[in-house]
């Protein structure tokens, strides 16, 4: 039986460490953040020496961290890029997050990198595939890969499940974690017409380490995961029910473009508490 | 799909992604294709801000459009990805006089390239005072009368360069270069990052000084003066 949150912590409520923030970070004493833990894009710290690391390393001084990368590219085709994975495993050694995350997807093949988080065909081949690279990741990082699902815009044809088994049954391969978005839920169950609901309920809970909160933009046919809006109306039920099923677990807020004031941001953060004790959105 | 989104064809589409009525599948590679090379000109548009700004939008886009075909990133991180954009912008412009108009965006491309990669090179903040205690104008002092041997840290950077953009770097202003050659070294101090135009003196005294400070060399008498000057601003360190 596998113990809620794989056994790991729950830091409470979180936020993604952003550039446009550093200035408040830097010059607000830590006990006045107002918040419980920090996530850093894997990609920003790795092979940096200047002010970025400075300020993390600050950051990571009075609160307790986790690692979130885009480049990992656990779908891909591509043998894994070790060089990636040693420098990954060092900056763990070095700041010890609480975990490490990426995202059920790849990013390209041949050498090139897309930056961009590309869906998977859904099949039982590509399920033992990614079941493969993810115990060698974890074999190598010596800890549990946490697993985001991504938002999506296409599906294949070839698809043989839904994306919310297709996790499912990887955690049960591989004993990894999850980190369930849930903006992305909804901005999928959209594109796709699919229930959020039913894909939630497919979750295995006690997998789920940590919950992101974002908001898309609405381009009307479609909704894309730009994640430079409040979270929107729809997405906060569905964190109640996440709650529900998976809770006490460490929630974050991501804020990457359009980013407004820290205080801002913050103010969002707050919003997942009150939907969690059943108050109204607004204070 | 690699090549869908990165040519942004059509080809095989429908045999491999679902459509529907709200959007073909067409349509849905687009929405990746499209995300793929915005966020590359973005990439570009924020290490690049001076060049966008003297360039413009229309000549800028043709530029980036240009890089991200010939150049698609290969490196786990974006901070790669424009490491060649000043080289590119050189190759792409027709040869000949090295202070063409048409030389502009390559220089100034370096410029801001170096600028990027010395703001997350490794540097000399933290090293710590080399006499604790005493007041650092005093001990730098001390040191320019001693034995201190001095090495260039990675965090500064030199170039040779046919135009002088002091008026922009000074004002952030996408103002035209004037065609005079120019030294300039990029360095950093307490995590900013400043672009210093050097005498031929210090260029040539820093390109012999040595990057490995078991290798470091004794300041020339000549630059003493200038020793402090160059320590504050990061141009140099000492073992
Ligand atoms: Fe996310």
């Amino acid at each position: 039986m596998t113990q809620p949150r794989l056994g790991l912590p729950n830091p409470g409520d979180g936020l993604g460490l952003r550039e446009e923030h550093f200035p408040h970070l830097m010059s607000t004493p830590p006990e006045n953040w107002g918040v419980d833990w920090f996530e850093a894009i894997t990609e920003n710290l790795l092979d940096n020496h200047g002010w970025g690391m400075r300020v993390f390393e600050h950051v990571a001084a009075h609160r307790p961290v986790v690692f979130h990368g885009v480049s990992l590219s656990i779908g891909s085709t591509a043998p894994l890029d070790l060089a990636y994975l040693g420098k990954l495993r060092d900056l763990a050694e070095r700041f010890r997050p609480l975990w490490i995350s990426d995202h059920l997807c790849w990013t390209g093949v041949q050498g090139v990198n897309s930056h961009d988080l590309l869906p998977l065909p859904l099949t039982e081949a590509a399920l033992a595939h990614v079941a493969d690279r993810v115990r060698a990741v974890q074999d190598f990082l010596g800890r549990p890969l946490i697993v985001e699902n991504p938002s999506t815009y296409l599906e294949f044809r070839a698809s043989q499940m839904p994306e919310a088994e297709f996790l499912a049954r990887l955690c049960e391969r591989t004993g990894c974690g999850l980190l369930l978005d849930v903006n992305n839920v909804h901005v999928s169950s959209f594109n796709h017409a699919l229930d959020p609901l039913e894909y939630l309920d497919a979750i295995p809970a006690e997998h789920v380490v940590q919950v992101h909160l974002a908001g898309p933009s609405d381009h009307g046919t479609h909704l894309i995961d730009t994640h430079d809006a409040p979270v929107p109306d729809a997405v906060w039920p569905l964190y109640a029910h996440v709650w529900q099923r998976c809770g006490p677990v460490a929630t974050m807020v991501e804020w990457d473009a359009n980013i407004p004031a820290f205080d801002v941001v913050a103010a969002e953060l707050a919003k997942a508490r009150r939907v969690r004790e059943g108050l109204p959105l607004a204070a | 799909m690699q090549e869908a989104i990165l040519a942004a064809s059509d080809q095989g589409a429908r045999d491999h992604v679902r459509g529907d009525n709200r959007l073909t599948a067409e349509d849905r590679i687009h929405i990746y294709a499209r995300s793929y090379r915005q966020r590359l000109v973005e990439c570009l548009e924020s290490e690049y801000p001076l060049l966008a700004g003297l360039a413009g939008p229309t000549a800028f886009q043709l530029f980036a459009q240009g890089y991200i075909a010939a150049y698609p990133s290969r490196s786990y991180t974006l901070y790669d990805f424009g490491a060649r954009f000043a080289d590119w912008l050189d190759a792409a412009r027709p040869p000949g006089n090295p202070q063409a108009v048409e030389a502009i965006p390559g220089a100034l491309a370096r410029i801001e390239r170096t600028r990027a990669e010395v703001h997350r090179a490794r540097g000399v903040e933290g090293a710590g005072p080399a006499w604790p205690g005493i007041d650092p104008a005093i001990a730098e002092l001390l040191a320019m009368a001693g034995t201190r041997r001095f090495y260039r840290p990675d965090s500064m950077r030199l170039l040779a360069l046919p135009f002088d953009f002091s008026e922009m770097l000074a004002g952030g202003e996408p103002i035209p270069p004037r065609p005079d050659p120019t030294l300039l070294a990029v360095a950093r101090a307490n995590y900013r990052v400043s672009c210093l135009p050097l005498e031929p003196w210090q260029y040539d005294w820093l390109v012999l000084l040595p990057d490995d400070p078991a290798q470091a060399v004794p300041a020339d008498a000549a630059v003493a003066n200038w020793l402090p000057f160059a320590v504050a601003q990061g141009l140099v360190a000492s073992v």
